[in-house]
């Protein structure tokens, strides 16, 4: 119990760490995963779109000005010229449409006046250049066609009516799953940083010289000891598991109590094993308390931006992930990102999974052969 | 006196493991892990052909327009491709999508066309625009065709090709120039901002080396304090050769920093690199100053001066965009206080204005609520340290 105690009064010590740790996933957890709900049918994405409007009193320009807010989100930036590039800039919107003076009345004339745009030129700038295209080439096409302004809009309008049949094949909730597949991918930075920060914490001031000492002459069984202090520590790591668990119910919703939402919950166990497994073998390296903050800064941190934790991993470079096999953190995402797109749970499509979780139980089998070879070297020094 | 504390400061700085982790290896680690993390990210961004099948049918043959458009937009040789199109037979499109190997296929009867996806997304919703696109050039193509052949009738010629008034009434439609001109920016790299605020992490970390350096001139903090405190020394004195040594080791820093990222990672900075330094500097000093101040004004031990200081950091990276890049854009937006007086944001933004528009008006603004912030924080340390006494230590 004393140990225990001793073990309980470090966490307490450190819970401002803790807290950090926690409050920095459910941030993350919040502004990444809390848009859209599950839809069964198609679903057109709307790209974010702002338009700088100098023709407000035209109805051919009123017309363009409708169709991109039916088929885009148009977004209303407030601030002028350096708000709307600063929105450019971080993305909040894709694209920015410049409608210059006399633009309707230019187009009734057949002039086919110009638009001014601005773009990010990723895929949802390409999607609203495609609207905005899609729009002016009917546009020109039906000016040259038609005499009056309402018989254009009319014909613009008519045109623009035509709709492909989509049929979505696939019956995953994709939102769902991906809600839970980032919450848990994130929450390998936080489980790695809480693990690894106090169960090496405590572990370097039971291994301080002068403790180990005290420890070494007193009546306890040294067995014993060592068994509180691993039972002390596999507590630890379980209430963080747990909390993390039961945040992600709150995240990921109604997904978490499916068969897949109880490999996610597996998934994460094993995982924390292998960070409990890693932080014994580090506090048998590690000798200076001082050195914990920057060791768990450098391996959290390390290991989410190399393993996709914090940037997917269809967007890392194939060296960062040829690296990344070397660390459990990257069967770990893999298994996550694995069963967010898997149709259905069967023998088959888990077996890959378990053969992730069977890797990631091989490291912290690793790591326990590393840290008992180190430790039983210390002791024969 | 002032150079004796400078030479000592300078070892104590140089010597102590934990202040070169935090002040000079941990920013290079950063920089490296961004590095790997984002170097890609942006390639990834830009857009690529989309893969797609289409279901080959006698009634797909017999589709022109369609035809002639996939053949336009999966065109090799051309810059507005849009597609790279498998033409097979139902089962291997199935196959291909189940496998997502394609974003979906195509499928004709009679007239119509249908498009199968496996979810909804980006790539599906521009397949699904690009159908309705060449439906409504064939829609257009029908009535403009009707209304010429109409015309033609009426004048009394009766020999029409009804073909090729339809196949160029579709070849204009489609070869129809839309006057649309992009006049984005170049420098829209946002991975520049977890660089930018990188290198603001980097100078506010200067912080730890005056907090270092003031608790060792405090009394309440350690023996080297008590016998400064009782000697018969200015402590202005000491403080600023002691602060000027955390100075020169924070621009060794700064220095090895941008030597790092420029010719080891390759980050390019552009032209202003003059002025991106002077920001560093001046943020630097802003760092600097809430050090001296945590080191004051905190009544506590050293570690849990350390821990405030790199929270106080931490957060401040954290709201200028440091662990996601919109974050700065939604504090900007909504709490705009909260970056006027983080220094972090302040650093940030100037070298974003220099890279994204050169507003130099902008980072001069910058520079100057760094300044301020410097002077607030000097103020406040040099109110709690002066007239110090201590009845009892």
């Amino acid at each position: 119990m004393t140990v225990f105690k001793a073990f309980l009064k470090v966490v307490r010590n450190n819970l401002f760490m803790i807290i950090l740790y926690t409050v920095i996933l459910v941030f993350f957890a919040v502004i990444n995963v809390s848009s859209g709900g599950g839809t069964s049918g198609f679903e057109d994405s709307k790209p974010a779109v702002a338009i700088v409007n100098d023709d407000k009193t035209s109805p051919v320009t009123k017309n363009l000005v409708d169709y991109l807010e039916k088929n885009s989100e148009v977004t209303d930036v407030k601030g002028g010229g350096e708000a709307l590039n600063d929105a450019l800039f971080y993305r909040e919107i894709s694209c920015i449409v410049y409608i210059p003076k006399n633009y309707g009345s230019d187009v009734l004339c057949g002039k086919e006046p110009e638009l001014k745009i601005k773009s990010t030129g990723n895929y949802d700038a390409t999607l609203s250049q495609m609207i905005l295209s899609h729009y002016i080439r009917i546009q020109n096409v039906c000016a040259k066609n038609t005499e009056t302004e309402t018989e254009l809009i009319k014909n613009i309008n008519s045109s623009l009516e035509e709709k492909t049949d989509v049929n979505v094949v696939s019956n995953i909730d994709e939102s769902a799953l991906s809600r839970a597949s980032l919450y848990y991918s994130f929450a390998s930075y936080s489980i790695t940083a809480c693990i690894i920060f106090i169960v090496c914490l405590v572990l370097s001031s039971f291994n301080e010289r002068n403790i180990r000492k005290r420890t070494a002459v007193s009546c306890m069984d040294t067995k014993k000891y060592n068994m509180i202090l691993l039972l002390s520590s596999g507590i630890y790591a379980f209430a963080v598991w747990l909390v993390y668990n039961i945040l992600g119910i709150f995240i990921a919703g109604d997904v978490m109590f499916t068969e897949r939402g109880m490999l996610y919950i597996l998934n994460s166990f094993i995982f924390s094993i292998s960070s409990l497994a890693l932080a014994y073998m580090l506090s048998t390296i590690l000798h200076n308390k001082n050195a914990v903050t920057s060791i768990v800064n450098v391996i959290a941190l390390g290991s989410s931006f190399l393993c996709g934790a914090f940037v997917s991993t269809e967007y890392l470079p194939d060296w960062v992930l040829a690296i990344a096999h070397i660390l459990p953190t990257y069967w770990y995402i893999n298994t996550n990102d694995r069963l967010s797109h898997i149709e259905t749970i069967n023998f088959e499509t888990v077996l890959p999974l378990l053969i992730n979780m069977l890797i990631i139980l091989g490291f912290s089998i690793l790591f326990s052969i590393i840290s008992s070879f180190i430790t039983k070297k210390k002791r024969t020094e | 006196m002032f150079i004796h504390n400078f030479k000592y400061s300078l070892k104590i700085l140089f010597r102590s493991k934990s202040l070169v982790f935090w002040t000079l290896a941990f920013p290079l680690i950063m920089a490296v892990l961004f590095n790997a993390a984002f170097s890609n990210i942006e390639n990834s961004e830009n857009f690529e052909p989309i893969d797609i099948a289409v279901v080959k049918s006698d009634d797909f043959e017999k589709n022109i327009i369609f035809k002639e458009s996939l053949k336009f937009l999966s065109d090799k040789s051309s810059d507005k491709r849009f597609f790279d199109i498998e033409y097979t037979n139902l089962e291997k499109a199935e196959e291909l999508l189940f496998d997502e190997k394609i974003t979906g296929y195509l499928v004709f009867e009679g007239e119509d066309v249908s498009v199968t996806v496996n979810s909804s997304g980006i790539n599906e919703t521009i397949l699904r625009y690009v159908s309705d696109e060449i439906k409504s050039i064939g829609g257009l193509t029908e009535n403009i065709g009707k209304e010429r052949i109409s015309e033609l009738i009426m004048s009394g010629n009766t020999d029409i090709d009804y073909e090729r008034i339809f196949t160029n009434i579709s070849k204009d439609i489609i070869n129809e120039k839309q006057n649309i001109k992009d006049i984005s920016t170049e420098n829209m790299s946002y991975v520049m901002i977890e660089y930018y605020s990188l290198i603001a992490m980097t100078c506010m970390y200067s912080g730890i080396l005056s907090m270092v350096l003031v608790n060792f001139k405090s009394a309440n903090m350690c023996a080297v304090g008590k016998r400064s405190a009782v000697s018969p020394v200015k402590k202005i004195g000491m403080i600023m050769g002691s602060l000027v040594s955390g100075y020169v080791v924070q621009m060794l820093c700064i220095l090895l920093m941008f030597l790092f990222t420029i010719f080891v990672i390759g980050v390019d900075y552009g032209e202003n690199l003059p002025m991106t330094v002077l920001l560093s500097i001046v943020g630097s000093l802003a760092g600097l100053s809430m050090g001296v101040a945590v080191g004051t004004l905190v009544k506590k031990g050293d570690n849990a001066k350390t821990t405030i200081l790199i929270s106080i950091t931490m957060a401040g990276c954290f709201l200028s965009g440091m662990m996601g890049i919109t974050m700065k854009n939604i504090i900007d937006k909504n709490v705009p206080f909260l970056n006027m007086i983080n220094p972090v944001a302040m650093i940030t933004d100037g070298l974003y204005a220099l890279y994204y528009n050169e507003q130099f008006n902008r980072v001069w603004f910058d520079i100057i609520s760094l300044l301020i912030f410097t002077v607030v924080m000097m103020f406040i340390s040099w109110r709690g340290l002066r007239r110090q006494t201590y009845d009892s230590l």
